[in-house]
C-alpha cells in the first residue's frame, strides 16, 4: 500500500486525520514538527490531499426520481392482522406451545380411556361429592316438613350416573313398596321442578341420597334392606357446611345434624304421628327414556320439629335436562387446542419472518 | 439539493408523530444524499434505487429511534445499513450484473449540475467521476462507506462513527487505508485521468 516503506500505517493514518483536523493539539504539534523536518512525509501528505481533493471532487449524484413514501408503503400487508412486534411472536409461540401441549396431553388421555367420561361407575366419587353438596337443601326440607319424597331411581344413563354403585337397586324399590302405604299429603308445597331444570348433574344424585338417608330412620322394618343406603345417606349428611350455600335452603332450615335427630327421634315414637309419603310417577318431557321413579319412602319428623300442621313439600325430582354437548365439548376439546395451537405457531412464524424481511 | 432545510426538527417531530407529508420534505431534502450513498456503495443504478427507497421506508418505520443529532448521519446510518444487508444477501445469493457495472456510459447517473460547465468540462467530469467509483467500488464495503461518508457526504468523524456504528479509531483507520487504497487505484489509471487530477507517486 504504502509508496514510502519509512512509513508506518499510524503515520498515513496520522496525516489523514491532520487532512481533516481531527487530530488533537498535542498530535497535530507533534506531526507538524515532524513536517517541517520531513520532505517525505510532505510529499505524502501532498498526495493524500490530492486523493482526498479528487474523491470529494465526486459531486452528489441527484437522485434518479422522487423518493417520498406514499401511504401503501408504510402500511403492513392488508392480510396482516397481527402485529409484528417481537413480544407478539414470543406471545404467540408460547401460547401455542402450551395449547400443544395440554391438547396433546388431553388427546393421550381421551385415547386411553375412552369411556372414562361416559362410565357410570367411572366417576362416583365425583358424583357423591356433588350429591353431598347438593342433599343440603332438601334435606332442610325433610326436616322443615312432611315431605312428600319422590324418588326417582335413576338407571344407568351415559351422562348422568346413579348413586353410588354399591348401593343394590332392588332394596331401594322395596323401600318404595314398603312406604307407600300411607300416604297422606297437604298442603303439598311442590318444589318445583323448573327449580331442577338447571341444576348440575350431583342433582339428581343429592335427590338418591335423600332417598338414602331417609329410607332407615323412618322405618324400622324394611332396616336390612335399606341397611347399606343407611350410611350412605349418613354420609352424605356428615357436610352440612358445604350443602349451606344451596340454593333453595329454606329459612330456618336446621342443619343435617338435626334432620338426622329427627329421624331417629321417628324411629323412636313410632308410627303414631307418621304420614305417608306418596311417590308418584311423573312423566317429565326431559326425562330419560330408561330413567323411572322406584323409590317412595316414609319419613315421619319427630313432633318437637312439627308442632304445627306441618305442610308437605313434595319434592318432584326431575331429570334434570343435562346439555349432551358436555360430552361433546369433551371430544372436540384436544383436537381444538392442538388446531388452536398450530395456528397460533404459524401467526408466530409469519409475523417472525416479516419482521427479519423488514429489517 | 435544497441549500438549507428549515425547521428540520420541526418536520422530525412531525414526521413521528405520523405526519407523512412532514417526512417526505425530509425525503426530498437528502434523497440525493442517501441516493448518492447508496449508488457509491452499491456501485450500480438499480441496487441504489431499491436500497433508497428501502431505506426511506425503514428510516419512516423506526423514526421513533431518533434521539435527536444530526438526522443527516442518522439517516445515512439506516441507508448504509440497508446497503450492507443486500450485499450480505448477494454474497448468499450472487447474481449476475454484466449489463449494469460500475463505471458502465450508462450507470453514473446525472451528477448534481455544477456551475455552467462546458462540454468538455462535463466529459471531463464525467470520465474522472467513472474512475473514482471504479476505485471507491474496489475497496472493502466498510472502507468503502466511511470514505464516502467523509470525503463525499462531508459527514465529520463523530458523524461518520455514529453512522457507521463504530468507534472514532476505527473511523480513522478505515479512512486512512481507505484513502491510501483510492490514491494507489487512481495511480494506476492516472493517464485517464485529466493531466491537472494525476497524481504524483513515488516514482514521479
Amino acid at each position: 500500500m504504502s509508496t514510502q516503506p519509512n512509513l508506518t500505517e499510524q503515520d498515513y493514518e496520522l496525516l489523514s486525520t491532520y487532512l481533516d483536523g481531527e487530530l488533537n493539539e498535542g498530535e497535530k504539534a507533534a506531526l507538524e514538527t515532524r513536517l517541517a523536518a520531513d520532505e517525505q512525509l510532505r510529499a505524502e501528505l501532498e498526495a493524500l490531499r490530492q486523493t482526498v481533493a479528487l474523491v470529494s471532487s465526486v459531486r452528489l449524484i441527484r437522485a434518479p426520481r422522487n423518493y417520498a413514501l406514499t401511504a401503501n408503503m408504510i402500511q403492513s400487508p392488508r392480510w396482516l392482522v397481527f402485529p409484528t412486534t417481537t413480544a407478539f411472536s414470543a406471545l404467540a409461540a408460547a401460547a401455542a406451545l402450551l395449547l400443544i401441549f395440554f391438547g396433546t396431553t388431553l388427546l393421550i388421555g381421551q385415547s386411553t380411556a375412552p369411556l372414562l367420561n361416559s362410565s357410570p361407575l367411572a366417576s362416583n366419587f365425583e358424583r357423591d361429592q356433588e350429591a353431598q353438596v347438593a342433599i343440603q337443601p332438601t334435606l332442610a326440607n325433610i326436616q322443615a316438613t312432611q315431605v312428600d319424597v319422590y324418588g326417582g331411581e335413576v338407571t344407568a344413563s351415559t351422562v348422568i350416573p346413579p348413586f353410588d354403585g354399591a348401593v343394590p337397586q332392588p332394596e331401594v324399590a322395596v323401600a318404595t313398596g314398603f312406604f307407600s302405604e300411607e300416604s297422606s299429603s297437604e298442603q303439598a308445597a311442590t318444589l318445583i321442578p323448573d327449580a331442577l331444570e338447571f341444576a348440575p348433574p350431583g342433582a339428581l344424585t343429592a335427590i338418591s341420597g335423600q332417598l338414602q338417608f331417609a329410607a332407615p330412620t323412618s322405618q324400622p322394618t324394611p332396616t336390612q334392606a335399606v341397611e347399606p343406603l343407611a350410611a350412605s345417606g349418613a354420609a352424605n349428611a356428615a357436610s352440612p357446611q358445604e350443602a349451606a350455600s344451596g340454593e333453595d335452603v329454606q329459612e330456618n332450615a336446621p342443619d343435617a345434624a338435626m334432620v338426622d335427630e329427627a329421624a331417629l327421634a321417628a324411629t323412636d315414637t313410632g308410627s303414631a304421628d307418621r304420614e305417608a309419603v306418596t311417590a308418584t310417577s311423573t312423566e317429565l318431557p326431559t326425562a330419560s327414556p330408561t330413567q323411572s321413579p322406584t323409590a317412595t319412602l316414609t319419613y315421619t319428623p319427630s313432633p318437637a320439629f312439627t308442632s304445627t300442621p306441618p305442610p308437605t313439600a313434595t319434592i318432584v325430582p326431575t331429570t334434570a335436562p343435562i346439555p349432551k354437548t358436555v360430552g361433546n365439548v369433551e371430544n372436540w376439546l384436544a383436537p381444538g387446542l392442538l388446531l388452536l395451537g398450530i395456528l397460533l405457531l404459524v401467526v408466530a412464524g409469519v409475523t417472525t419472518w416479516i419482521r427479519i424481511r423488514r429489517r | 439539493m435544497v441549500s438549507n432545510l428549515e425547521n428540520e426538527a420541526g418536520l422530525i417531530r412531525s414526521a413521528q408523530r405520523g405526519s407523512l407529508d412532514a417526512f417526505n420534505a425530509l425525503v426530498l431534502y437528502y434523497q440525493d444524499n442517501v441516493y448518492s450513498l447508496t449508488y457509491r456503495i452499491m456501485g450500480e443504478s438499480a441496487a441504489a434505487d431499491d436500497a433508497t427507497q428501502e431505506a426511506f421506508i425503514s428510516a419512516y418505520r423506526h423514526l421513533k429511534d431518533y434521539r435527536g443529532g444530526s438526522f443527516k448521519s442518522w439517516l445515512l446510518r439506516i441507508a448504509t445499513n440497508t446497503c450492507y444487508d443486500e450485499l450480505r444477501r448477494r454474497k448468499r445469493r450472487p447474481i449476475s450484473l454484466l449489463d449494469d457495472m460500475p463505471g458502465a456510459e450508462s450507470d453514473d447517473g446525472p451528477a448534481l449540475p455544477a456551475d455552467s460547465p462546458t462540454p468538455e468540462q462535463a466529459a471531463q467530469q464525467n470520465e474522472l467521476n467513472r474512475a473514482i467509483q471504479n476505485c471507491i467500488q474496489s475497496l472493502q464495503v466498510e472502507q468503502r462507506s466511511v470514505l464516502i461518508l467523509s470525503d463525499i457526504e462531508g459527514l465529520s468523524y463523530q458523524e461518520i462513527a455514529e453512522s457507521a456504528g463504530v468507534n472514532l479509531g476505527t473511523v480513522k483507520s478505515r479512512l486512512s487505508r481507505a484513502r491510501s487504497g483510492v490514491r494507489q487505484c487512481l495511480q494506476a489509471v492516472r493517464e485517464l485521468l485529466p493531466s491537472e487530477f494525476r497524481l504524483k507517486s513515488a516514482d514521479d
